[in-house]
């Protein structure tokens, strides 16, 4: 039996979320600086300022801050075995040998997405689609490079068990099966090449939304503690299994959402931890950051033995941090301006000024240098690598590299 | 690309009915950030894209889809309702007797598919959904979040 309710003409309701909306394009002023507190936290793990830095600045660029401007250029032919679409997820990791590994959306998938490795000596395919014993994945959780190996974070279940009946996904598209068993999260292990080698299961007592690779090969996760409604951050050994739990500065909690999800109603605790979608770690300078999109809140670099260090941003005025480009030596990061909507698309074209590039110094949080791209691929800058930025252009199915020289 | 349209002018209740989908019928959402592109008129934007953890969960969402640089791609949205026990398919074993238990001495309502409150006795049975609001003493009322298996 199927369990298929047609509702017809929702179109109110879904335009009520924004599908369909105009981008929206409204002009803005170059920003000036904003006056929240960007007080040194941690001490400072060096980051000199240079001499030069002050080249290029541009004629608009605020007082405060200097811009360079940066253009990209295509660097070869077609990456062979990749397979690219005109959307992804973001933000998108990088290895750290600098190489990006995008998540594409395919325009009539309802499952999750594939990461392609963009490797210009040959890409590579990390699906979750087909993993031996592995059933019910329905989204890509997160997931992280190491040198040797690809993981993605995801919720399944190794029991085959189906409910008699099937969910119609739409006209035309396969029926969902219901899976009955036990679910878990999962870490999917590739290689390099995009071959499976395991699955490491998660431990139920949490709710495990993000994971990431510490120096020391160990991992860090951000899970959802239902029990008592809060975030949580742990350690996980290469197997998996929580060895330790890390703090959470008190200002990274301070959401409407999570404190919200304190208050025993179950629809509100739902809320809270839907709202760690927009907690991210993303590797910079051999470490890993954890940030909160859409918000001005600290964020948290952690490192080998899990070293914490929390860092409050200092964000160009009117605007809240994006994401933050994966870098190798330095902080990149994307902000975005908060007078937007929540729904609907956002035009991203650098020149509508939706979406700020700076870099930000890492010692202190402040805005070292505002980063004015040249060239169209703002929206798929990838990471940063020793200077240069690697972004990617698509054209139908090809992907092609793309570079770019950041001045001193 | 004609079926994700489709769905803009007909979308669907996702309803699923698993066993066990009642304290945790509601169902936390992966949000996610999309960038997209449009080589043939310079298009770069970004939008959200939601999907459900549905997994074992019993969750109300329409299938619907995000436009970006006038390409459509698959999302959901929320139903109005948080909590649907999946019009009476109420399998697990354990928690339909508990609820059946429950039912001698209170009035245990549920919510449908179609986000109805009515009787638990009523939906155990498949009778058809009732159209029309049920009447019931809200002080014998047994909320769904105080029964099941909690929290994981």
């Amino acid at each position: 039996m199927r369990i298929a309710f047609a509702l017809p003409f929702l179109a109110a309701g879904i335009l009520g979320l924004g599908a369909f909306a105009s981008p929206q394009t409204a002009p803005d002023p170059t920003p000036a600086l904003a006056t929240t507190s960007a007080t040194p936290s941690a001490p400072s793990l060096g980051h000199a300022k240079q001499p030069s830095e002050t080249a290029n600045v541009s004629k608009d660029s605020s007082p405060q801050v200097p811009s360079v401007t940066i253009e990209f250029k295509p660097q070869q032919t077609a990456i062979p075995g990749a397979h690219g679409s005109a959307a992804f997820v973001s933000p998108i990791l990088c290895s750290p040998a600098g190489i990006p590994l995008v998540p594409f959306i395919e325009p009539s998938d309802f499952g999750p997405q594939t990461v392609y490795s963009l490797d210009p000596k040959g890409g590579h395919a990390f699906s979750v689609k087909s993993i031996p014993g592995l059933y019910d994945i329905n989204s890509i959780h997160g997931y992280f490079a190491s040198d040797s190996l690809v993981s993605i974070l995801v919720n399944g279940t190794k029991d085959d068990k189906t409910a008699p009946n099937t969910i119609s996904m739409g006209p035309g598209l396969p029926p969902r099966h219901i899976y009955i068993g036990e679910h878990h999260d999962y870490l999917v292990e590739f290689d390099s090449g995009g071959n499976y080698k395991e699955a490491l299961e998660l431990s139920d007592k949490y709710k495990f939304r993000r994971v990431a690779m510490l120096p020391d090969d160990t991992f860090v996760a951000l899970a959802y503690d239902q029990a008592s409604a809060v975030p949580r951050l742990f350690r996980l050994d290469s197997g998996g299994q929580i060895t330790g739990s890390l703090q959470i500065p008190g200002a990274m909690q301070a959401s409407p959402e999570l404190v919200a999800g304190q208050s025993g109603d179950v629809s509100q605790q739902v809320n809270a931890e839907s709202s760690l979608s927009w907690w991210l770690f993303v590797p910079t300078r051999h470490r890993v950051l954890l940030y909160q999109a859409h918000t001005n809140s600290p964020v948290l670099e952690l490192g080998a033995g899990g070293a914490v260090r929390e860092v409050p941003l200092q964000s160009p005025k009117g605007y809240a941090l994006d994401e933050v480009v994966s870098a190798n030596d330095r902080w990149i990061m994307r902000f975005r301006k908060t007078s937007l909507s929540d729904s609907g698309a956002i035009d991203a074209n650098p020149e509508t000024k939706n979406f700020l590039l700076y870099e930000v110094d890492s010692a202190d949080g402040t805005l070292r240098r505002e980063i004015d791209v040249k060239g169209g691929v703002f929206y798929s800058i990838a990471c940063e690598q020793d200077g240069v930025f690697t972004a990617f252009s698509v054209d139908g199915e090809k992907v092609n590299l793309e570079t770019a020289d950041l001045p001193h | 690309m004609s079926t994700i349209k489709s769905l803009f002018v007909s979308a669907l209740l996702v309803c699923l009915a698993a066993p066990g989908a009642i304290a945790q019928c509601a169902s936390s959402t992966q949000v996610n950030s999309i960038s997209c592109y449009n080589p043939k008129t310079g298009c770069q934007a970004q939008t959200t894209q939601l999907t459900p953890n549905f997994s074992q969960y019993g969750v109300m969402y329409y299938a619907s889809v995000v436009q970006c640089c006038s390409q459509i791609y698959a999302s959901f949205m929320r139903g109005d309702s948080w909590v649907c026990n999946g019009s009476g398919k109420l399998s697990d074993p354990a928690i339909r007797q508990h609820l059946i238990e429950l039912a001698k001495t209170d009035d245990i309502m549920v919510t449908s598919c179609r986000g109805e409150y009515r009787p638990l006795v009523i939906a155990l049975l498949e009778q058809p959904t009732s159209t029309t609001p049920q009447q019931f003493n809200p002080a014998r009322m047994h909320t769904l979040s105080g029964v099941g298996r909690g929290g994981q």
